[in-house]
């Protein structure tokens, strides 16, 4: 027996491995070492203890792992019983199925190599290596999990069973089965070949999501074509993983400039997935073939990829491919014949464009909530009723959400601006030419009525058949493509089956402004709140009382336990008060559709100058089954010229802030929503120091909704999130953040402290993870944490808790004045 | 005398031509770019077994796809990381410290090219990437001010491809539109 399970041994471990384990060559060891592990036949431990010394150079304890593990295997033999063994033999017998696979494996070899090769760019050699590493480092893992080691005895019992049937072969078939199994090229193909389907699964789900990049167009092209995208597309329960793979994608058509230019294919294979930038991506393809059968999609295509590539999220690549599209020659045409409707001549045709582009590049900003957002643009600019059907269209075909919101929100805010929208624009349709019917004038009539919606809801759902009464074909087929390509934008859930936009985004697109002077900031889409004070700017040397009406409004669910925190600062040089007024009494319920006003008055007992009054509301309140919802709005009033310090609001410039594509215009009144941002800044000296000794800092005022702010050529931008209450004051602090960096050798001293090293980067700024970014994120969370602190934000770590050397940090740079 | 003097001349001026002429022209040297490397390890060519030389790490991390040595800087809150793929150096991140503000001439000098510069999540703060793909090496720095905070160390490639790679995966040869929170 123990000759037998000697040869047994050799057999197992082969002859070459006891020879190199008796070296005490460094590199022998390390060839036997991998020896050993290829066969599996080291233990996890094992393999650390080696690979452990094989890190601290202990050559000796290497050499006397490996012996160790050789006389363990041994043992294993010698104590397993010959029956074991004789079952083991059993278990590695060819099932009937497994010869079949084996026989028709046999004849797919060619093939299979070089789909191998094609497919990863590997030689056989090479993936195969590939393979038992990955399968050895999976088989680690399970070990190391009782789960998969329950998973593993269930495959063992299956292999019984097969086993057993293995049995009801002859005997030749058997022989021949037993030899084509055991010929270990040809089961290491079937190995590799069964391998290579999980393999792509997994790499391109795993590396397209994780690890922008590194997969070949080739393999994402056969992923696609084998429908393997089916496996990863349903996984894609997010947006950012859908734009990852989509990204990816691009990149590698880019990297290989190979043309995506089977749309149909795309469209098919990613129609059952939640991938909206490919949705958007093959619509509009299928919308350009539409229109011009003789567009070449390659060169669209290619369009698109590059612009994929570009952008950082879908959004953005929304809004960039939309641009070149728009301005593409096919549609072009589309629109010039459409003269008709916008007027003859160059002046329709410009109009037409216009109308076109204005619709587009504005409904696309990203975080915009779009009906708020197209009844701005409508109002300014709709150019006649196309306007307004494009919107009904719109409407109709965001689905039902889209439908119950804006006949909810119509219905319920009659002559508000959105109401007024739509009276004027519906006025300027030709009924006669598209509703002859009459029907669109009920819809309007019951809509300005403010009571019933349900005229405009009868017409919502018909206006397909309302615009098949429209003459001209093509501008109809300009409309459906603006209609294809921006519904998926704005109304993800028609394609979805569900909300797309985030918690986040939902919570920061009803932002409004209230008039001047008001505000209405980031926080529940339950509660709509202004606070808006009645005399906005007010001369110096003033005293007495200021007033502030505050306006809440319940949006589509019944509020409950509403509760309000009303709070008002006087902000002077150097100094800041608090004003005292009385406490507001709220009704503890506000119905939907129902507002609650008041107005409060605040005192300024002693004559005052060159200051600043903040008056801020904070709401909590129970919307239906959604527990402590919050909102809040700020009213400011000047008196005098407050102090600027260094900032200098600058009005003029062509420059393009940081690329947003909008060039600044005058501040206007927004420069009053972010003097309270200086004046908090202000409560340090020894950091307003810092930042303003090397002289003026213009500040720019762009007005789009591209996100709080950004810092370039020594200067700040603040876009529509950065001038308002509590979000202007953490954005402004962020920028200054990186005036400092430019300004100091701070950022130096932070870094080498190892302050994100130890900490990680604060988690709050999420669109670049860098560290000079974290150094403008660590002002602007010191200064900003009290005043901005968002919903989704609950799910980090708490700051300042978590991150304390983060805020000594800045702590010291402030002076110890503590926000 | 004048026709002795033009004489001379022109032999002095035939010698001097002649000289100049047959002076034997320096033979071409074709200069070879070499690979830019850490202590010796080299992207692409290191193996696994190579990083013995550079003592014990202080962590080692693993993933599906490579494992992460980490060595100790000379500053105690940061390392410089090796990646390991297929048992073969792929990509090393040095952290350069002491920040010097002539650690950037220092990265330029000996170089025989311009650097190919790369926007990436540092750029509003003017930290650019400065890439030098057939010496398989870059850097993080602050031009302006002259300091080094990254040495990147990989195999040469073309720009193109290292663009693809998941190492350069956040940065660009054009500015990202990004606007902060």
């Amino acid at each position: 027996m123990a000759d037998q399970n000697a040869t047994t041994l050799q057999s197992l471990i082969g002859s070459e491995i006891p020879h190199l384990i008796g070296s005490s060559e460094q590199a022998s060891l390390i060839e036997a070492f991998w020896l050993l592990r290829k066969k599996g036949l080291l233990s996890p431990p094992e393999e650390k203890k080696f690979i452990n010394n094989f890190l601290e150079g202990n050559y000796p304890e290497m050499q006397s792992v490996l012996q160790q593990s050789r006389d363990r295997i041994a043992h294993d033999l010698e104590n397993t019983p010959p029956q074991v063994l004789q079952e083991d033999f059993s278990l590695n017998r060819p099932t009937q199925q497994q010869i079949r696979t084996v026989l028709e494996t046999q004849k797919k070899i060619p093939t299979i190599l070089e789909e191998i090769k094609q497919a990863t760019g590997l030689t056989q050699e090479e993936f195969s290596k590939k393979l038992v590493d990955q399968y050895l480092l999976s088989s680690r893992k399970a070990m190391e999990q009782t789960e998969k080691e329950r998973v593993a005895a269930a495959f063992v019992g299956r292999l019984r069973n097969q086993a057993m049937d293995l049995q009801s072969l002859s005997e030749k078939e058997r022989v021949v089965a037993t030899q084509l199994q055991l010929d270990p090229k040809i089961n290491e193909l079937i190995a590799a070949y069964h391998e290579t389907e999980k393999q792509f699964a997994h790499d391109i789900a795993g590396l397209a999501f994780d690890s922008p990049g590194p997969v070949s167009y080739p393999a994402y092209q056969r992923a696609l074509q084998k429908n393997t995208s089916k496996k990863i597309l349903p996984d894609s329960e997010s947006r950012q993983q859908a734009h990852d793979f989509a990204m990816n994608l691009s990149q590698a058509s880019a990297a290989t400039e190979t043309p995506i230019n089977d749309f149909s294919e795309y469209y098919r294979l990613t129609s059952k997935g939640k991938s909206l930038p490919f949705r958007l991506f093959a619509q509009a393809a299928d919308a350009i073939t539409n229109l011009s059968p003789e567009t070449k999609e390659a060169r669209i295509a290619s369009q698109f990829a590059r612009e994929l590539q570009k952008n950082g999220e879908s959004a953005s690549f929304a809004n960039r491919i939309i641009g070149p599209f728009v301005t593409s020659d096919t549609f072009r045409r589309a629109i010039q014949n459409g003269q008709q409707t916008f007027g003859q001549g160059e002046q329709g045709a410009k109009t037409s464009s216009s109308f076109v582009m204005d619709v587009i590049s504005t409904v696309l900003h990203p975080n915009t909530e779009p009906y708020v957002q197209l009844a701005t643009i409508q109002g300014a600019h709709a150019p006649n009723s196309m306007g307004a059907l494009y919107a009904a269209l719109l409407a109709y075909s965001g689905g039902q959400e889209a439908l119950l919101w804006t006949t909810s929100n119509l219905g319920k805010m009659g002559s508000s601006r959105l109401g007024g929208f739509f009276e004027n624009t519906f006025n300027k349709i030709d009924f006669s030419a598209i509703n002859p019917g009459g029907l669109l004038a009920r819809a309007v009539g019951g809509l300005m009525g403010g009571t019933s919606p349900n005229g405009l809801l009868r017409f919502l759902t018909r206006p397909v058949t309302a615009v098949a009464w429209y003459k001209n074909g093509a501008i109809l087929a300009a409309l459906g493509v603006i209609l294809i390509i921006t519904v998926p934008l704005l109304f993800p859930s028609a394609l979805t089956g569900g909300p797309v936009y985030n918690q986040a985004v939902i919570n920061t697109a009803l932002v409004t402004n209230g008039g001047d002077g008001a505000t209405e900031e980031f926080g529940s889409k339950y509660i709509r709140v202004t606070k808006t004070p009645t005399t906005p700017k007010l001369g110096n040397n003033f005293s007495g009382d200021v007033s502030f009406t505050i306006s809440i409004i319940a949006t589509t669910l019944p509020l409950t336990n509403v509760r309000v925190v009303d709070t008002a600062m006087l902000y002077g040089t150097g100094k800041q008060t608090t004003l005292s007024f009385p406490t507001i009494d709220v009704p503890k319920t506000i119905e939907p559709g129902a507002s609650f006003t008041k107005t409060v008055t605040v005192n300024v007992s002693q004559k005052t100058s060159d200051s600043l009054i903040l008056n801020t509301i904070d709401i909590t309140a129970d919307a239906g089954e959604n527990i402590g919802e919050t909102k809040s709005a700020s009213g400011i009033v000047t008196i005098g010229t407050p102090p600027t310090w260094c900032f200098t609001p600058t009005d003029s410039g062509s420059r393009d802030s940081c690329g947003s594509g909008v060039s600044p215009t005058p501040w206007g009144s927004d420069w009053a929503g972010v003097l309270p941002a200086i004046m908090e800044l202000s409560k340090s000296p020894t950091y307003m120091a810092k930042i303003c000794k090397a002289g003026p800092i213009p500040v720019w005022r762009v007005r789009t909704n591209f996100g709080g702010g950004c810092y370039s050529n020594g200067g700040i931008y603040l876009y529509d999130y950065g001038v308002r209450g509590g979000s202007a004051i953490y954005t402004f602090a962020h920028e200054t953040g990186h005036v400092l960096n430019a300004r100091s050798g701070l950022f130096n001293t932070f870094y080498s402290n190892g302050v994100p090293a130890r900490e990680g980067l604060l988690p709050t700024y999420p669109n670049a993870k860098s560290y000079t970014e974290d150094f403008a994120e660590t002002i602007g969370m010191y200064v900003g944490h009290s005043f901005y602190y968002p919903a989704k934000w609950s799910a980090y770590p708490k700051y300042p808790e978590s991150y304390p050397l983060h805020y000594q940090f800045a702590k010291e740079l402030f002076g110890n004045v503590e926000y | 005398m004048k026709r002795i003097i033009i004489f001379l001349g022109a032999i002095i001026l035939g010698v001097a031509l002649s000289f100049f002429f047959t002076k034997k022209q320096p033979p071409l040297v074709q200069t070879e770019i070499k690979q830019a490397g850490w202590k010796d390890v080299l992207p692409g060519v290191s193996e696994t077994k190579d990083l013995l030389k550079l003592g014990t790490p202080s962590s080692v991390r693993s993933t599906d796809q490579e494992t992460v040595y980490s060595y100790e800087t000379t500053n105690q809150y940061w390392n410089n990381d090796v990646h390991i793929q297929n048992n073969q150096v792929a990509f090393v991140k040095e952290r350069v410290f002491p920040l010097d503000e002539k650690s950037y001439a220092t990265f330029l000098s000996g170089q025989t090219e311009a650097p190919i510069v790369l926007y990436g999540p540092d750029s509003a703060s003017s930290l650019f990437l400065y890439v030098f793909p057939s010496r398989g090496t870059a850097a993080l720095a602050d031009k302006g001010r002259g300091f080094v905070y990254e040495l990147w160390y990989f195999a040469p490639d073309s720009i193109e491809n290292l663009l693809i790679t998941p190492f350069f995966s956040e940065y660009s040869p054009t500015r990202k539109v990004q606007a902060d929170i």
